[in-house]
């Protein structure tokens, strides 16, 4: 029993419980670094995969292999897609999101805490695969009569279905960024005869514009990493994207489609590895430019 | 004390300031908040070159009275005021009141420093460019001037693109000040200025508001007793809501009518 326990062996114990703790998710954090990093390195380094190609090279051709028995590993195409669906659907989300914010915030406070901001989470709890699912039944057979393309999948219906996906995220994030803006601002900006609207874009807008980057930033991430709605949508074929409504594929729908595809040290399952890792870079990438907004933010603030 | 060359009506003599036309006049302004009755029947009247200290017990309604002088209590959902708040003669407590224009011409000043998250140049070029002002050779000319006006000039002249929020409490509040100043306001409300400034601080704000009371009413509610006897040439007491008397500073320091306010200032209750 707690209370028959001494003390100092209570404390001992709480210790160790939650060091083991720390130090389960430490390991399980380095490990996976290290085997992805060991693993996406391999192809450049065992089977000498010039890095050149992998992120210039346009060619994508795991299945056909040149003479010398190496597949084309040009990963260019990917990762074209891959930004373009995130810069697309980033850019279809941010205003609708940062527009209902300012209305669930500053305009009908009420209406924002009690009917939106529940229903935009519902929104969040929702799986990909049902996003993907709708995505195909309305968004591609809408693209299909709209644009008359022979199947109506590409890289516009795979942004569009993202964008849905990410509102959510950025919505919910520009919420709390508007309302932890200190009431005393606005305050001030209206006593100086400014408009609500004036108050709203010049004050509110511009104290919460670091943490609006940062939500902006978790939808990028949450677009970049996301698979199986996108897969469902774009088509899946790995060629250089010509146009928004051409069929293609980004590194994360590559990577499931191939994956149980080669033999554990192929060059082939090696390069996957590579896509893998950078997927990992880039979302370092993204973490990073959040603590660097937040740093500048909170220097500016003094 | 504050009497100019412009303004030599402002001498604290009582029937020599009533001469001149009051700037703003209110009468028998009620609040309500709700259900809630927070004031009634206010009737003061605010000269140019006149400091005026409200002051009385905490909810009493002086800062609510304060606000509806630039009508930010409007700004508040379950509010409304009734009476007649005269400004240059017109009454503004009506739903056509430009707002916007109101508080151009009576500026504010919080209790807690809100200077916008922006350098301190932004801060104060802010609100004339709400107001329209675009030229550039002007705002600088008034960001100098409105802080000079606000005795900041000097300490902030070479930072001016630096954050304002990095300046000190009494700084902060008398960039407030100046930010108010740069629309040329001819009344300036001041909530509880020093409440949350150290004495030296609280010095340079009253010395501030002196120089900055030539040719305005300046409005200044106050928990502190000596403040206002150091400031102000007249005083309003409020309490639970009512005014309860107004005169001279002198007078309402040293010879109280009121019962209510002969106990405030002897300090059985607060």
């Amino acid at each position: 029993m707690a209370q028959t326990m001494p003390k100092r062996r209570l404390e001992i114990i709480g210790l160790s419980v939650t060091g083991a703790c720390v130090a389960l998710v430490t390991l399980v954090v380095v490990a996976l670094i290290v085997m992805v990093a060991g693993k996406g390195l391999s192809a450049f380094l065992k089977d000498g995969v010039s890095p050149l190609e992998f992120f210039a090279g346009t060619k994508w051709d795991l299945q056909n292999t040149r003479e010398n028995g190496m597949p084309y590993v040009g990963a260019l195409p990917l990762i074209v897609t891959s930004f373009a669906v995130m810069a697309l659907s980033t850019l279809f989300a941010l205003p609708i999101a940062i527009g209902s914010a300012i209305y669930a915030v500053e305009i009908k406070p009420e209406f924002g805490r009690r009917v939106f901001q529940p229903m935009v989470e519902l929104l969040v709890g929702i799986p990909s695969v049902v996003f993907g699912l709708i995505g195909f039944h309305v968004v591609v057979a809408f693209m299909k009569i709209a644009f008359d393309t022979a199947t109506g999948l590409g890289i516009l219906p795979g942004a569009i279905v993202l964008a849905v996906m990410i509102l959510p995220t950025i919505t919910t994030f520009s919420i709390d960024a508007l309302r932890s803006v200190p009431d005393s601002y606005r305050q001030g900006s209206l006593a100086l005869g400014c408009t609500r609207w004036q108050t709203i874009w010049h004050v509110t807008l511009h104290a919460a514009k670091p943490s609006l980057i940062t939500a902006t930033i978790l939808g990028m991430t949450r677009a970049f990493g996301e698979t199986l709605a996108v897969r469902m949508v774009i088509g899946g074929i790995e060629l250089m994207p010509s146009g928004l409504l051409d069929a293609a594929s980004t590194i994360t729908t590559t990577l499931t489609t191939s994956m149980a595809v080669y033999a554990d040290g192929s060059p082939q399952s090696d390069i996957l590895w590579s896509l893998g890792l950078l997927l990992m870079g880039m979302s370092l990438v993204f973490i990073l430019l959040i603590h660097f907004v937040g740093r500048k933010g909170a220097r500016e603030r003094g | 004390m504050i009497a100019t060359m412009e303004q030599p009506v402002t001498a604290p003599d009582a029937r020599e300031s009533d001469l001149e036309e009051p700037v703003l006049r209110t009468k028998d302004v009620n609040v309500w908040y709700g259900d809630h009755h927070a004031l009634e029947d206010t009737s003061l009247n605010f000269r140019k070159g006149e400091i005026t200290a409200l002051i009385g017990p905490s909810g009493c309604g002086k800062s609510t009275y304060l606000r509806c002088l630039n009508l930010m209590n409007r700004e508040i959902k379950s509010c409304q005021i009734t009476g007649e708040i005269y400004y240059r003669g017109h009454d503004i407590n009506t739903p056509e009141e430009d707002l916007y224009e109101l508080r151009k011409s009576i500026g504010m000043v919080f209790q807690q420093p809100n200077p916008f998250p922006k350098s301190i140049y932004e801060n104060i070029a802010f609100a004339p460019r709400c107001h329209g002002q675009r030229d550039k050779a002007a705002l600088d000319e008034l960001v100098e001037e409105s802080l000079r006006g606000a005795a900041l000039w000097d300490e902030v002249k070479d930072k001016l693109n630096k954050s304002a929020q990095a300046l000190s409490g009494g700084q902060q509040q008398r960039l407030c000040i100046a930010r108010a100043l740069a629309l040329k306001p001819d009344v300036i409300l001041l909530d509880e200025p020093c409440s949350a400034l150290d004495p030296i601080s609280t010095l340079a704000i009253e010395e501030l508001m002196q120089s900055i009371a030539t040719g305005r009413a300046i409005i200044i509610v106050t928990h502190n007793m000596e403040q206002a006897t150091r400031v102000s040439n007249r005083t309003a007491f409020f309490y639970m809501g009512e005014m309860i008397e107004t005169g001279e500073t002198e007078q309402i320091f040293n010879a109280p009518k009121s019962q209510r306010l002969n106990d405030y200032l002897s300090g059985r209750f607060s």
